[in-house]
């Protein structure tokens, strides 16, 4: 029940960016709670993914620093008239992303914050001369997945936009 | 920190952000650039379509030694080329405004922020797109005589803000 109480919050700020979360994950204790997360209701809908980029390590992490500061660190604010009752009123919503880039011991970790929650996350260790080994940790759709698109490019280097975020 | 209609002192990082956006929103002054023309912004956007328009802005603000801002005008970023001067020897807070509003009244906006210290001498060239999958917001640095800048650093009021209370904890 607990597991997938958890799941359920993690899930949820992946997903929106915008969930209220009453327990602080670390990097490392958000990564062991979508390990746990797989195997509860929310598994299909949360993907932990490894993939090989054919550019050395230390390429991937310069250019996740650079990235990372240029295109996810900002705030995104929208707004639109909801129903409630007989009345339509404005609803507005606000959600200040934050990554936070760690490089200890051969290997980089990447953290998307949203609203000081954890949503998006991935690790990048050397394999070989000129190849690294990536491990990604994500929602399937949502904001999660747009952080997924525009970081994979860069790390395949096969494209160096931001993700648009305000449709 | 004076911003535009409301002055109020932002209380942390969260609210400062907060409060660069309803600066944005509301109470926009046009960026008085009586500096001596020393920087560059080179625009791309694709404007929207007939359901959603889009425009991307640039808000100037000083920022003192203690971080608070102090809103200074506004850019709109209406022109593939645009002249303007920055002031110098102090530090300047650069916050692009990538917004859009559908035709059923949704708005979103989207803030990404750039501090420098312009200096006599220097000049900069920022590049904006505003695309149909994408935005960028990047800016390089130039000594005079070079043709290869120095990148423009993404800096944010809060990072001041963490730093100024990260040193006064030391």
């Amino acid at each position: 029940m607990l597991r997938a109480m958890t799941a359920g919050l993690i899930f949820g700020v992946a997903l929106f960016g915008c969930a209220t979360q009453q327990k602080e994950y670390s990097p490392k204790e958000w990564r062991e709670a979508m390990k746990d997360s797989k195997s509860s209701l929310w598994g299909p809908l949360i993907t932990i993914e490894a993939f090989d980029a054919s550019r050395p390590y230390q390429q991937i992490t310069e250019t996740l620093r650079k990235k990372s500061k240029e295109c996810l660190d900002l705030t995104v604010q929208s707004s639109g008239m909801v129903k409630h009752g007989m009345y339509w009123v404005r609803e507005t919503s606000r959600t200040d992303y934050k990554p936070t880039l760690t490089n200890e011991k051969g290997k980089t970790e990447l953290t998307v914050y949203g609203n000081k929650n954890p949503m998006y996350g991935l690790d990048v260790v050397p394999a070989g001369r000129n190849a690294s080994r990536v491990t990604v940790y994500r929602a399937k759709m949502g904001v999660s997945d747009t952080i997924h698109t525009a970081v994979q490019g860069w790390v395949k280097g096969e494209s160096v936009t931001c993700p648009r975020w305000n449709g | 920190m004076t911003l535009p209609p409301l002055a109020f002192r932002a209380l942390g990082s969260a609210c400062l952000a907060a409060t660069l956006l309803a600066g944005c929103a509301s109470g926009i002054k046009a960026y008085p650039d009586s500096q001596q023309k020393n920087t560059v912004v080179r625009v791309k956007s694709d404007r929207g379509s007939f359901f959603t328009k889009t425009r991307p802005d640039m808000h100037l603000y000083s920022v003192d030694a203690a971080c608070r801002a102090e809103y200074l005008g506004t850019v709109e970023l209406d022109q593939p080329l645009i002249q303007i001067g920055l002031p110098l020897d102090q530090t300047v807070l650069l916050a692009f405004e990538f917004s859009s509003e559908s035709l059923g009244g949704n708005q979103a906006s989207t803030l990404i922020e750039m501090m420098t210290t312009p200096r006599k001498g220097l000049r900069y060239e920022l590049e904006v797109a505003y695309l149909k999958k994408s935005y960028t917001a990047t800016g390089l640095e130039f000594r005079q005589g070079q043709s290869k800048g120095r990148e423009m650093e993404h800096r944010r009021l809060r990072d001041c803000l963490e730093d100024k209370k990260a040193g006064l904890q030391r």
